[in-house]
């Protein structure tokens, strides 16, 4: 019997053979990366994130529509489909 | 002769002579005409024939999984003209591309891509059935698996061509439309080749797709018969019938699809024949839609002068006599009777099966054919207000339309294709649970847009009808974003759909179930006829059980057991 998950967004990040802490590895880095950034805000009160801070206003000039949010889903969808398609096709 | 009457006359007779010739064959020219076809489809095509193996099944999927990605980028390229319907400007920045994707930019693609999928989808099916239910292979495998990548091609070509302003774009949507048709008219050729050496009469579901096949080109035969000058009259009453031949095909693989997914026949075969025939001697009130006519100048581009100018279901008095209203208003409200009599039937046999909930195709085809009768009448009401030329529904076909291809025909088609899946490329769904789910998705969303949108619709009528203009704009703004974002679930359904057919595991390993002389064991449930047996294609070789003995191979067991 095989074991449904669904589609989560960790289910497509971890592999088959995954260890078993993978997902609170996972977890774990999102948490880190939160810390990173409130601290980097507290030392350096005032300054943009270096890279983001240049690139989101290059975003908000193209992106200034919620449509975009779905299309980047839509986006994801069709390559994690595109990806599936040619990982089977090349098992196979 | 009135027009109309002549027009429906013409198209009824050619599939009359086309369905006398394919049961009494054509003569001596037979043998002629089928070795022409045969070297056409395969050594004609040179180089080109050895590009695919031609591995049995294999083009049936590949039209399968081109479908479902044209499906998918049809219900998202259907959400962003949904979209761009309240905010005309939201993608404005894509013009720094020299892209003009506003207004209503989206809406050709969105047909042409949903309608092209849907259609790819039904072939891969047909290529699947009517061989096997001839008991003969298909006569060209890689010919068939050419032609999907050249219908994949068209879709694409439209699509860009539909992007690109002047006459250069026009001639390229023009060039993907045919290229798509020209395709399948090969697959009509590939399939009346394999039926050609077929020893037992046509069944049912041959009958439905060959039918439908053929219908969609005799209707635009009829259309170019009946001349520029009749054009505006016979424009939509050839869209229409091109709509009648689509269920066609979506009936004849649904009624395929339960009794091979099940092992139960379906209830009523005088119903099944009644539908056939009622389908053909009728006309689909569905998907009438004025927008269209931005479609069909695109499809209609070497003859758009004068041709879709103008053209309406004139009212009568006007410009038609009232005969022709008369006849078409008929053959639309008895269309009607024939949504009810499939839906009766299908749901009698999904029922049965107690597999609804629990298996993702049947759930699927029950969504469809619950929906069906709903939307013909809704779609009823919208065309003949629109023929009459009141005018009082205009602003609900366009959402009567997307109710009715994506809550009706679409789930049908899909819920169909996905029930022979296995049958075809022997691999089950990578999970039922998961798929269920999808319909879940695909269903609330399609429902959720259509109320929504028809609550924004109803609401404008009213206050159009108030003289309240100004309140118009605030109530449809409020809803029309919410529209949008529930058709969003369809989007998702449709992606976790085609994610959950592509990552598919192979079952079948020790052989499938079904070989092709039919299924190989067959379980009987209650009373049944050796009528509705061979109609299931059940064959001598079969062996029969009753539900007592039924073991975990067959049926809706297994489904209920993967839960």
């Amino acid at each position: 019997m095989e074991d449904d998950t669904g589609f989560g967004l960790l289910d497509y990040m971890r592999s088959d053979e995954e260890p078993a802490l993978g997902r609170m590895a996972i977890a774990m880095g999102f948490i880190i990366l939160l810390i990173f950034l409130v601290l980097y805000d507290v030392l350096y009160p005032g300054h943009g994130f270096p890279v983001v801070s240049d690139v989101v206003p290059l975003l908000s000039g193209v992106m200034d529509s919620s449509i975009w949010f779905f299309i980047l889903g839509i986006m994801v969808g069709f390559f994690s489909l595109v990806a599936s398609v040619l990982v089977k096709a090349v098992e196979e | 002769m009135n027009t109309i009457v002549l027009m429906m006359i013409t198209f009824w007779g050619i599939l009359a002579v086309f369905a006398w010739r394919l049961r009494a064959g054509i003569g001596f020219l037979g043998d002629v005409v089928a070795g022409m076809t045969g070297f056409m489809l395969g050594k004609a095509l040179g180089p080109g024939a050895t590009i695919l193996e031609g591995r049995s099944g294999t083009a049936s999927s590949a039209w399968i999984n081109h479908g479902m990605i044209w499906l998918f980028l049809g219900a998202s390229i259907t959400f962003v003209d949904l979209w761009l319907g309240h905010s005309p400007n939201a993608l404005h920045s894509l013009q720094s591309w020299s892209w003009d994707l506003t207004g209503d930019a989206a809406y050709t693609p969105s047909v042409m891509a949903t309608f092209g999928g849907m259609i790819m989808l039904l072939i891969g099916c047909s290529l699947h059935i009517v061989p096997r239910m001839s008991d003969k292979a298909l006569a060209n495998e890689t010919n068939a698996g050419l032609m999907a990548m050249m219908f994949t091609v068209g879709i694409l070509l439209f699509i860009l061509g539909s992007q690109v302003t002047h006459d250069i774009g026009n001639l390229m949507a023009f060039g993907g439309y045919a290229l798509s048709a020209l395709s399948t008219v090969a697959i009509i050729a590939n399939l009346l080749l394999s039926i050609r050496e077929q020893t037992t009469g046509l069944q049912a579901p041959q009958w439905f797709i060959i039918i439908g096949l053929i219908g969609y080109f005799v209707s635009q035969i009829t259309f170019v018969l009946m001349g520029k000058d009749a054009a505006p009259h016979t424009l939509w009453i050839s869209e229409q019938l091109h709509i009648g031949m689509f269920l066609c095909v979506i009936f004849g693989v649904v009624y395929y699809a339960i009794p091979s997914t099940t092992g139960i026949p379906i209830p009523s075969r005088s119903l099944v024949a009644l539908t056939l025939v009622g389908t053909v001697f009728t006309v689909s009130p569905m998907t009438y839609d004025p927008a269209m006519l931005t479609f069909l100048d695109l499809t209609w581009f070497p003859l758009n002068h004068g041709v879709t100018a103008g053209a309406s279901f004139p009212p009568c008095g006007a410009e038609v006599n009232c005969t022709s209203s008369l006849i078409i208003t008929t053959l639309m409200a008895l269309s009607i009777p024939v949504m009810f009599m499939f839906s009766t039937n299908v749901l009698t046999a999904v029922r049965r099966s107690g597999a609804i909930f629990e298996d993702t195709a049947l759930t699927l085809i029950a969504l469809g054919a619950f929906m069906l009768p709903i939307m013909a009448i809704a779609s009823l009401f919208t065309t003949l207000d629109a023929m009459s030329g009141s005018n009082e529904l205009a602003a609900a076909i366009s959402s009567i339309r997307l109710g009715a291809v994506w809550t009706a025909i679409i789930p049908l088609a899909l819920g169909g294709t996905l029930a022979i899946l296995p049958d075809v490329s022997g691999k089950e769904l990578e999970s039922q649970a998961s798929g269920v789910k999808a319909v879940w998705f695909l269903g609330l969303g399609a429902v959720g847009a259509f109320m929504v949108n028809m609550m924004s619709d109803f609401a404008e009528i009213s206050f159009a009808e108030a003289g309240l203009e100004e309140g118009v704009s605030s109530t449809a703004a409020e809803l029309e974003p919410i529209a949008s974002i529930l058709f969003y679930g369809v989007v998702l359904g449709v992606l976790f759909l085609a994610q959950n057919v592509v990552r598919g595991t192979r079952s079948h390993d020790s052989g499938p179930e079904f070989s092709i002389l039919g299924p190989s064991r067959y379980v009987i449930s209650g009373t049944t006829t050796v009528r509705d047996l061979l109609t299931a294609g059940v064959t001598l070789d079969t062996v029969l059980s009753t539900e007592d003995d039924n073991d975990d191979q067959v049926g809706p067991t297994v489904l209920s057991e993967e839960e």
